[in-house]
């Protein structure tokens, strides 16, 4: 499905003190459905700006914003909960998994509350989990947390799937390993997968790449063969 | 140092609620204990300024033969003594307004110097004037004696005092105006005074001029001690000056005392002599006079003894006479009955006489009829005989004719016909037939034609007719001799006949002859019993006039008797009388000898105040405040201590990085833990400060004024205790502090690297519950999170028990103390006194014999039943005791129910049993079995085994049945009350009642239940003070812990939390997340708390109950309920609170590094 994702003409304004701050300055962009798409650019650009409005996190000042032809701008915090209850899957940069839950459980915090969810031992298993997942978090290294969160997010079956910096506090490898399991988990299930990140060289990896700049999409291109991330060096 | 205060500064303002938790769990602490600790002195401060201020006295002498002048004097002289006043005091039945009387205790004072600020025992004049005339007086302050007095009533020593008609030589003016109404520290307590008169309490105090006593010598002297006033009352210091005072007065009071009695003793010992030699001289005239009266009636006695005597012998002789009169009509009647038995022989012998002669001549005439009937039968037989004799001669002779005829038949024919002829004409008579057959013959033979055998024949035929005849002839001789036997029977009967009627003939002469000797001796008889009977009726006619004789003896005897006993009777009065006279005045002299001889010497009782009934128990109850200080704030030290540690221990935490960055910029591990000090310090000093000021001045007020239901006390002085402040806030402090430390110590011994880092999150840890999979795998998620984080912060849990227990407890203990008193009112006046009313008669068993009174208690409209009970005070080991003895033991449960508190059982109440009220035998601990000794109001010991302890709340009893009573004591128990249960109870219907009852003059006083139940109405909703402050308290305490708890759950989880809202969790979802353990934790605490709470609320009722009243145990279900209900309501109040928090947590908190 095409423009799956449609932001169209978005802004998004913040008011401290005496000054006004873009975050967002009239973006517009699409994404298609099932496409693995990297937001890029660099620090305070309004890269988590978009993702934070896209998830349901933020509002908008204006423009709107679509997803599956939903209009998400203009949501009541009410609808935005249950948006992001049914529909969006969040990989977090600190992965947010419950301290005082095994991994199983954490998987099972999400899922539990969506309609139509994956089985939460299958979803550990999707990421290669099944022998830790009475684990606690403490217990498990970064990458097998982030490994968690996915399947956390997966396990909800989203309409898409969110990912802040997901490798930005994993080292090297294993973050390479987690941009795998994402794009093999893009590829596998269909999903509509979009990372943000600041680091360009993920940008090969993409069926779509979005850079912002400055509060605005400063270039938008398509990647007719995205490589995989095992062949790409940063 | 600057900035380091900036950082304080910022640290404050941004977790403000955090500084104000631990600032406000010490204040409340620091106050509670401080008002508390200082509510004991500063009440004992106040009461001690009262007396100060009025003056009152520090020493009472009491003289058991009063104090004179000079006894004065040398107290006055005695070392340490201030002031000396001499007073009047004496408690006496006065009657108000012509109504009631009441137990008043009456004092003559010198007002003259009242003005003056050294004037001892001041009054402070609420309204009024002081009295300047002897009849008038001030009355005490109606706060502390229950009815209102007013100015204008007219107080009348009231008539019905024992000894009445002497009092005028005790008092000058018998009735006074009461002109002003008084305060006096004196009687500041609404407790009762004990007094020998009335009911044994003091309704009334009044103060009159000295003047209007008319004894010689003072009864009481007030001191006041050289430097008692600047001490404090209560205090150690001024007990132990007041103590070598009271030393010294008692070492003079024995020489003082003993001169005293001397000259009592004199006095009445001369009075004594006199009375003794008028008394003689008053029996010896009383004797000669009786002595003379009962000669005379020895005389009489005598005379009447002798006619006694004659009269028993006439008596007796009438009593023979009668017995013989009695036998002689006895043989009369017995001579009669055999005379009239005779006669019917007689009679009878004469019948049978008549009837054999009737009879005899009637056997006569038949025999005579026989014997002629034989006598023709033996004439007829001769002429028959006689005829068969001639007509057998003629047969005879026919036969030899025929014999003959038939033998010579061819011969003789001639012959033969004469013959024939002769024979023809012989037969012709008898046998015409044969005759003929004889002429046919001679025909024949005439003829002679005849062939032979023709006549043959005839001839035959005269053979058979002759054989014929001469069976006819045997036949008629054999009926002849058949004739002749039967006339020789005939003849032999009649003869027989003729013997028998000869021998009833002989017989019937004898038989008359007989009665002719019987109808003689009848007539004998007769001539007798005629001769005995006249002769009995003389006799008897004497025997008549003889009884006659006897009974006007008699009577004069009787009379005589009479006479005799109205002399006696007359004598024995006047004896009685005389006697009665003499052995009262004997008995007078005696008992006033052996009252002078027993005066048990004079004494003088030196009371300092712990004697006044005010002061001691004005002492008690701020001893029992200062009971209850010690427990009650236990609670918020303990929280204070758990809320200081958790809240540093987060904050220290949170800090992690800039205590890192501070040591890494070189700060010193002191300098820094300096900082938390002093955050902590600060918000304690704050809270110590403010914790103070209330707790100093809040708390006292609340309780005195709960106190001032009891006492009529003026405004409370609260002062700053440094001492007591600087006690608590050193505790409180000093807890934080320790906490703050403890919190510190992990985190500052970590190197600045580390604490750099975030710190690595605390494990999740499986817990115990999980060991049960079945259960575990059933929890949701958020259930999970709940449960394994209870267990993995147990600081807070702790804290939140404790806290949540306390609120509860507190909570409950408030409830509960309603309830126990709550519950007296009920039980007593509902359940154990069934009474509505009792009736205090003057003497004993007036009811009986006092028309209004009985008229009353028959009225069934009014009364439905009422009991007599004999009530007197008693002591057991010390302990004031009501002795109930009712009249009878039946029926009592349905005035007073003897049961027991636990399980309620009844009490099985007899002439044995003994059985004594709860509060006492916890006091004394006593058990039922247990020997006892009491003492009566004379103070006579008796020894008792209890049989039973009954639930009772108000003042100590002891029950027992009237036999018990009399073996124990040796005297009769004096029914004076009366137990009376009404038909309407209504307010209406119990004054007209009163009304009616007081009509009678026999009635001392009336006490209504429902009067009693008022007042202790009044005390429960003056009780809800303190329910307020403890309810305050606890909601306090709720709510800081809570708070506590809550927020530092969301701010510890606030990533947690910002995750699972970016997880699409609504609104209420987070919210239980967080909710759900404080809920949990409210439960337990809760839960903790009720079972806490009943030890607290035993405690505090044991701590409070004032001297003979026993609160309540048991708290009700509503106060549980009600206390969990509340705790939970805190709760929910928090949680609202905490919601905004949790609103504003920002999901984009999610995506930052640090916890």
């Amino acid at each position: 499905m095409k423009d799956f994702v449609l932001f169209d003409d978005v802004c998004k304004t913040y008011r401290m003190g005496e000054h006004t701050i873009n975050a967002a300055d009239h973006i517009s962009f699409s994404i298609d459905q099932g496409e693995f798409c990297v937001i890029v650019g660099p620090s305070g650009a309004g890269k988590t700006t978009v993702l934070n409005m896209l998830g349901g996190m933020d509002t908008v000042t204006s423009g709107t914003i679509l997803l599956d032809g939903v209009t998400i701008s203009r949501m009541t915090a009410k609808q935005l909960t249950a948006y992001r209850r049914y529909d969006v899957g969040f990989v977090f940069q600190f992965y947010n998994l419950v301290q005082n839950l095994t991994a199983l459980e954490n998987v099972e915090l999400a899922s539990e509350i969506c309609k139509n969810p994956m089985d939460a031992a299958q979803a550990l298993a999707l990421v290669g989990l099944e022998a830790r997942m009475n684990n606690f978090p403490a217990q498990l290294s970064g990458g097998e947390q982030q490994r968690v969160a996915i399947a956390r997010a997966l396990a909800k079956n989203p309409k898409i799937l969110l990912c802040d910096e997901p490798t930005g506090a994993l080292d090297y490898n294993t973050g390479k390993a987690i941009l795998a399991l994402l794009q093999s988990s893009c590829r596998n299930t269909g999903k509509t997968v979009i990372v943000i990140t600041h680091n360009s060289a993920l940008t090969a990896m993409a069926d779509r790449v979005i850079h912002i700049k400055n509060g605005q999409v400063s270039r938008m291109e398509q990647n007719a063969n995205p490589l995989p991330v095992e062949r790409i060096e940063w | 140092m600057k900035t380091y205060a900036l950082l304080m500064w910022n640290s404050i303002r941004k977790g403000i609620t955090r500084f104000l938790s631990i600032l406000s769990i010490v204040a409340l602490g620091v106050g509670f204990l401080a008002g508390l600790l200082a509510t004991t002195p500063d009440m004992r401060l106040s009461a001690d300024a009262f007396y100060d201020e009025y003056n009152a006295f520090d020493i009472n002498i009491k003289s058991s033969m009063g104090l004179t002048q000079q006894d004065l004097d040398s107290i006055a002289g005695a070392e340490g003594i201030k002031d000396v006043q001499g007073a009047y005091v004496t408690d006496v039945m006065i009657s108000v307004n012509g109504d009631k009387s009441i137990a008043t205790r009456l004092y003559g004072m010198d007002f003259s110097e009242f003005d003056q600020d050294d004037a001892m025992n001041r009054l402070e004049l609420i309204s009024g004037r002081l009295p300047v005339q002897n009849d008038e007086c001030v009355v005490q302050s109606p706060s502390t004696f229950g009815a209102a007095y007013q100015i204008g009533d007219a107080l009348v020593i009231s008539t019905e005092n024992a000894g009445y008609d002497t009092m005028s030589d005790t008092y000058s003016t018998m009735e006074y105006t009461v002109v002003g109404i008084v305060k006096s520290p004196i009687y500041m307590s609404i407790e009762k005074n004990a007094t020998t008169v009335g009911n044994g309490q003091l309704g009334l105090v009044a103060y009159a001029p000295q003047g209007c006593y008319s004894l010689e010598v003072y009864t009481d002297a007030f001191i006041t001690v050289d430097g008692a006033a600047a001490l404090n009352a209560f205090s150690p210091e001024y007990q132990a000056l007041i103590d070598s005072v009271v030393t010294r007065l008692e070492a003079l009071g024995i020489d003082r005392a003993q001169i005293r009695y001397n000259s009592v003793y004199d006095e009445a010992m001369g009075q004594i002599k006199e009375a003794q030699s008028q008394y003689n001289a008053n029996k010896a005239e009383a004797d000669a006079k009786l002595a003379d009266a009962l000669a005379q009636l020895e005389e009489a006695k005598a005379k009447l003894e002798e006619g006694e005597v004659e009269y028993a012998a006439g008596q007796q002789e009438l009593a023979d006479a009668k017995a013989k009169l009695d036998e002689a009509r006895q043989s009369l009647a017995d001579g009669r009955a055999e005379l009239e038995a005779i006669q019917a022989l007689y009679q009878q012998g004469l019948a049978d006489y008549t009837a054999g002669q009737q009879e005899y001549r009637e056997g006569l005439d038949a025999y005579n009829t026989g014997l002629e009937d034989y006598n023709n039968g033996l004439i007829d037989y001769k002429i028959a005989l006689s005829q068969y004799q001639s007509a057998l001669e003629q047969y005879n002779r026919i036969r030899e004719i025929y014999d003959s005829l038939k033998a010579g038949q061819d011969m003789f024919i001639e012959a033969q016909i004469a013959e024939l002829e002769k024979l023809a004409q012989l037969l012709e008579q008898d046998h015409p037939e044969s005759a003929m057959l004889v002429r046919t013959l001679i025909a024949y033979l005439e003829d002679g034609q005849a062939d032979p055998d023709t006549i043959q024949g005839l001839i035959g035929t005269l053979g058979a007719q002759l054989d014929e005849m001469k069976a006819q002839l045997d036949e008629a001789k054999a009926q002849l001799d058949e004739a002749e036997a039967q006339l020789q029977a005939g003849k032999a009967e009649l003869d027989e006949a003729k013997a028998r009627l000869d021998e009833a003939n002989n017989q019937l002469i004898y038989a008359k002859v007989m009665l002719d000797i019987q109808k003689v001796q009848i007539d004998q008889g007769k001539k007798a019993l005629q001769e005995a009977q006249a002769q009995y009726n003389s006799g008897y006619a004497e025997y008549q006039s003889g009884a006659r004789k006897a009974a006007s003896a008699r009577a004069q005897l009787d009379n005589g008797q009479r006479e005799y006993e109205k002399g006696l009777a007359t004598y024995n009065q006047n004896k009685y009388e005389a006697d009665e006279q003499l052995s009262a005045a004997a008995r007078e002299i005696a008992e006033a000898r052996r009252k002078v001889e027993e005066m048990a010497g004079c004494e003088w009782f030196v009371l300092d105040r712990n004697y006044n009934v005010a002061f001691a128990s004005f002492t008690s109850n701020t001893e029992k405040i200062a009971a209850i200080a010690k427990v009650f704030p236990v609670f918020f030290f303990l929280v204070a201590a758990l809320v200081a540690l958790t809240t540093m221990t987060r904050m220290v935490e949170e800090d992690r990085v800039q205590i890192g960055t501070l040591k890494a910029l070189g700060y010193g591990k002191g300098a820094i833990m300096f900082y938390y000090v002093g955050y902590c310090l600060l918000a304690s000093v704050l809270g110590c400060l403010i914790g103070l000021a209330f707790g100093f001045t809040f708390m006292p007020k609340v309780i005195w004024n709960a106190y001032s239901m009891m006492y009529d006390l003026p405004r409370i002085l609260t002062v700053f205790r440094w001492d007591y402040a600087l006690l608590c806030s050193a505790a409180a402090i000093g807890v934080t502090l320790i906490a703050t430390l403890a919190a510190c110590a992990s985190s500052l011994g970590e190197v600045a690297a580390t604490l750099m880092l975030p710190r690595a999150p605390k494990a999740g840890r499986r817990i115990l519950l999980e060991r049960i999979p079945s259960l575990w795998r059933h929890l949701s998620f958020t259930h999970k999170v709940t449960a394994r984080n209870l267990f993995r912060y147990k600081k807070r849990l702790l804290m939140t028990i404790i806290g949540m227990s306390g609120c509860t407890a507190l909570l409950v203990t408030a409830f509960g103390l309603r309830d126990s008193i709550g519950a007296i009112v009920g039980r007593q006046f509902g359940d154990i006194y069934r009474y509505n009313m009792s009736i205090y008669m003057k003497t004993d068993s007036a009811h009986t014999s006092d028309a209004t009174l009985k008229a009353f208690l028959s009225d069934s409209s009014q009364v439905q039943q009422y009991m007599a009970v004999h009530e007197e005070s008693g002591y057991v080991a010390g302990k004031e005791v009501h002795l109930v003895v009712p009249q009878s033991t039946q029926g009592f449960e349905d005035f007073i129910t003897l049961r027991k508190r636990v399980g309620q059982s009844p009490i099985a109440f007899d002439e044995d049993a003994v059985v004594i009220t709860e509060k006492l035998a916890e006091d004394l601990n006593l058990r039922t079995g247990d020997m006892v000794m009491v003492k009566n109001a004379d103070g006579k010991p008796a020894q008792f085994t209890i049989t039973g302890i009954t639930e009772n709340y108000v003042s100590g009893y002891l029950y027992m049945g009237a036999q018990t009573y009399i073996q124990a004591f040796g005297q009769q128990p004096s029914y004076k009350t009366l137990l009376v249960t009404l038909v309407d109870d209504s307010a209406a219907a119990r004054t007209q009642v009163t009304e009616r009852v007081l009509k009678s003059s026999n009635i001392s006083h009336v006490q209504l239940s429902a009067d009693i139940q008022d007042t202790f109405d009044d005390l429960i909703k003056k009780m809800d003070y303190i329910v307020i402050v403890l309810l305050v308290s606890a909601a306090t305490l709720a709510v800081i812990v809570l708070y506590n708890l809550t927020n530092i759950n969301i701010c510890e989880r606030k990533k947690e939390l910002a995750t699972i809202k970016v997880l699409g969790f609504f609104d209420k979802e987070v919210a239980g997340y967080i909710y759900r353990e404080t809920a949990v934790l409210s439960v337990l605490g809760t839960a903790v708390g009720l079972v806490l709470g009943i030890a607290l609320h035993g405690f505090v009722v044991r701590t409070a109950e004032v001297s003979g009243m026993m609160f309540g145990r048991q708290i009700s279900w509503l106060s549980f309920v009600l206390a969990a209900v509340m705790t939970l309501a805190f709760t929910v109040l928090v949680d609202l609170l905490m919601a905004g928090k949790l609103r504003r947590i920002e999901m984009v908190d999610s995506m930052k590094a640090v916890d």
